[in-house]
């Protein structure tokens, strides 16, 4: 048993060498390549753009803020940095490393009640996977270390490689070569990063749905507001001026009224506390019709495009 | 519990410490641990199924002890023969109700009669056939007075359920498997290298090449009413492909753990895709299975040592019968019958010259007429998987018909080549080719900075392909 031990240690040594390597090779060619498919990454490699607003949040934001239509209306130019399933945490990742190397003069936030429980409010609240070549940049790190078991995020900093092992459908390197082959056109550049759900039918959700609500009790989750404030001081720190925008939901589907009552109090004082304005269309009469949603809590094209008007109407009134 | 799991990964260490460091040198307690091991393995997917289990490891027990007790040879017969009908009731239940069923139902429509459905409702549990055929060849070896009943019923469900094997084989004969239960086991330090040269090749087959292959066979199957020809043709070769390396990578990975554990298992693979002809074919394609047909129901039905009509017979029983026990489909049936066929040439115009032990034998490259006739036998074999592959008799026709039909070239290729997965397969057949003649494809006679480094690309391969998070199944545990 002696001498396997002994082999098989050394043979894992040498494996465990190799792995540094080769996380390093990793993280220099998915920092600099990426495959501009997914909206984080297609974000992440934006360099240059100056903007007068960038718009951010969940699918909230992503589908149903019609920037390029947004732009025509209040005669601006912005960009759509949301994305699907994220958490104020995941948000603040994004934000930080776009900021590295774009410049905005505002930032829409979406809040709502799901980002305030991201845990039950979203699937995958942070998407660690996306983020994997900017680990061990102090600031990212950190997300990581407040949003992953911590098993998970010790096993990644000791066994670099472990990470790009996990998630290696996303870390092909036969893909990003493909990618940067062909360069296949996205969508999302037409769009200002917007993907509008263009099929009406509504998506009625059925009892075995995972459905982001907080049913009965009420709760804040204390990560979803600490990294509320970071994204408020991050955008102080750079001038950046923010705008809390609650996007409209189909009420009449499952949120308790008295939790809806409660949390819009909250927000409304997290937004007097932070100085901040704040435009609520959480429970937006003009749009509590069936025919203007995709399901409970996206609208479809119709709707993102009144939406969007009244949204132009009231940024307007603020400026 | 799937061996390309990260779950399992665990599992296994805990079990491999404490069998070696704990219960070292007891091997009544091995024999415990490793059945309590292995319902843990086989309860992880269904607690329910070890029920069914156990029932049935208790019954071979039970059938051995009568068969035993019993001198007369006309009792022993009749118990022979009560043994193996209730133990394929058993499976015929689970596996095959619903087929014959429906197909039951079907001819009764056909016939004009007005027939209610009366298939059930029926899991198949995992591994049913394995063990089933572990009980068979335990009762026909205790009755042929080639193994002693034993009275330990803890190494017999040891035998039964032994976990690295217990869900896809290699289908053990109780003779050559259930003395190792009694022996005392040593830790080897060859044999385990060697296990771990099996595990090694095995998840490399499993998750490099019958996983990547097996989304593009899937893909073009999913879509061959769209497809050209040319691409038809490679969605055959990859499904030739993962087949081979998903059952192979897995009873690779079986007998790698097997020695770990102190156990010799029979060989299941000897590179089957190097074989001239299709006889070779099957003397070199699921071993134990052919050798358990073989030992079981060909030689008893009087082998070829018969006329050519009869001999003709026996193979087309023993390949009927080996089609309907990897599925309850006609799909299966066929692809049997369709081997006996192919068959036919050796019983009837048997071949003079005798086929050395392997392909290129003594030389580095083969002969041109042994390219010829391993060629042949590769696209007689993915004929045959087409069936094997479909989900019914129509759609396998339909398949063939859009081959000879459509054009081609393709109009163009979508998101990604299917031609990616060629140098992997370049390495797999290059390794296969260099050591045909081993028993482990790994088993590299190179000085150990080789073999290493070797190793490590490989260890590296897999861990880029492996899905920690939704781990593949293996084809054959549904059979």
């Amino acid at each position: 048993m002696k001498p396997l031990v002994l082999r098989s240690l050394l043979f894992l040594l040498i494996a465990y060498t190799i792995s540094v390597c080769l996380s390093w090779g990793y993280t220099a060619l998915f920092t600099h390549y990426k495959s501009n498919q997914s909206k984080r990454n297609w974000t992440l490699v934006r360099k240059g753009d100056t903007m007068d607003y960038a718009t951010i949040g969940s699918s909230r934001v992503f589908h149903m803020i019609d920037v390029p239509l947004l732009n025509t209306l209040i005669g601006k130019k912005g960009m759509n940095i949301g994305t699907s399933g994220s958490s104020f945490s995941d948000n603040y990742a994004l934000l930080v490393k776009y900021l590295e190397h774009n410049q905005i003069k505002s930032l829409i936030l979406n809040v709502d009640e799901m980002g305030f429980h991201s845990t039950t409010g979203y699937h995958y609240p942070f998407a660690d996977y996306e983020y994997m070549p900017y680990f061990f940049e102090d600031t990212i790190n950190q997300i990581f270390k407040d949003n992953v078991p911590l098993w998970k995020y010790y096993l990644w900093t000791t066994v670099p490689i472990s990470r790009y092992i996990e998630f290696n459908e996303h870390y092909e390197i036969g893909v990003l070569l493909w990618l940067n082959t062909t360069k296949p056109l996205c969508k999302l550049d037409t769009t200002a990063g917007t993907e509008l759900l263009y099929n009406m039918k509504y998506k009625k959700f059925s009892s075995t749905d995972t459905v982001p609500v907080v049913s009965d009790t009420f709760k804040i989750e204390s990560r979803d507001e600490i990294y509320f404030g970071k994204i408020v001081s991050l955008c102080r720190k750079k001038n950046i001026k923010v705008i809390l925008v609650t996007t409209p939901l189909y009420c009449k589907g499952i949120y308790a009224p008295s939790n809806r009552l409660k949390f819009q109090t909250y927000i409304e004082q997290l937004a007097q506390k932070e100085k901040l304005p704040y435009i609520n269309f959480y429970e937006e009469n003009r749009l509590q019709n069936i025919r203007y949603f995709r399901d409970l809590t996206h609208t479809n094209i119709q709707g993102t495009r009144i939406y969007t008007r009244y949204l132009a109407s009231k940024l307007k009134e603020l400026d | 519990m799937l061996f390309n799991s990260f779950v399992f990964l665990v599992f296994f260490c805990i079990v491999f410490l404490v069998y070696w460091f704990v219960l070292s040198n007891r091997v009544k307690w091995q024999n415990f641990f490793l059945c309590v091991a292995s319902c843990v393995f086989y309860g992880w997917w269904d607690y329910r199924f070890l029920i069914l289990m156990s029932l049935s490891s208790l019954f071979g027990f039970a059938s051995g002890y009568w068969i035993e007790r019993r001198k007369e040879p006309m009792h022993r017969k009749l118990l022979l023969s009560s043994t193996i009908a209730a133990n394929l009731l058993f499976l015929g239940f689970f596996k095959y109700y619903n087929f014959f069923a429906s197909s039951f139902s079907e001819l009764l429509s056909t016939a004009g009669f007005r027939v209610d459905d009366f298939t059930l409702k029926i899991i198949l549990p995992i591994g049913i056939s394995f063990y089933t055929f572990h009980n068979i060849s335990y009762a026909i070896d205790v009755y042929r007075k080639e193994l002693k009943p034993t009275s330990d019923v803890v190494a017999y469900f040891a035998f039964i359920s032994f976990f690295p094997q217990l869900v896809a084989g290699p289908i053990m004969k109780a003779k050559d498997f259930l003395p190792q239960f009694f022996v005392k086991r040593h830790f080897d330090y060859a044999r385990a290298v060697q296990g771990l040269r099996f595990i090694l090749w095995g998840y490399f087959k499993k998750i490099v090449i019958a996983d990547g292959c097996g989304v593009l066979a899937d893909g073009i199957f999913e879509s061959y009413k769209t497809q050209p020809s040319s691409v038809l043709l490679l969605g055959v070769f990859y499904f030739a492909v993962q087949i081979y390396c998903d059952f192979s990578g897995y009873t690779d990975i079986a007998i790698g753990l097997g020695k770990l554990f102190g156990f010799e298992f029979t060989l299941n693979f000897r590179t089957p895709y190097f074989s001239r002809s299709i006889p070779e074919f099957w003397r070199r394609w699921h071993i134990s299975l052919t050798s358990w047909f073989r030992d079981y129901i060909y030689i008893p039905l009087g082998g070829n040592r018969v006329s050519k009509i009869k001999a003709f017979r026996n193979i087309l029983i023993v390949f009927f019968l080996s089609g309907l026990w990897h599925g309850a489909n006609w799909t299966y049936v066929v692809w049997g019958v369709l081997y006996a066929v192919m068959y036919i040439p050796s019983i009837f115009f048997p071949d003079k010259e005798k086929l050395t032990p392997y392909i290129g034998y003594g030389k580095k490259i083969p002969s041109v007429k042994e390219v010829a006739q391993v060629t042949i036998t590769f696209i007689l074999v993915c004929i045959a998987w087409v069936f094997f592959r479909s989900v019914s008799l129509a759609e396998a026709l339909h398949y063939f018909e859009a081959i000879a039909m459509h054009s081609f070239m393709p109009q163009s290729y979508y998101y990604f080549s299917p031609l990616h997965m060629f140098p992997f397969l370049v390495l797999l057949f290059s390794i296969e080719w260099i050591n045909r003649d081993k028993e482990c494809q790994l088993d590299l006679s190179y000085g150990r900075g080789i073999r290493w480094t070797i190793y490590l690309i490989l260890v590296f391969m897999i861990l880029f392909n492996i899905n920690f998070h939704k781990p593949t199944e293996f084809i054959y545990f549904q059979f």
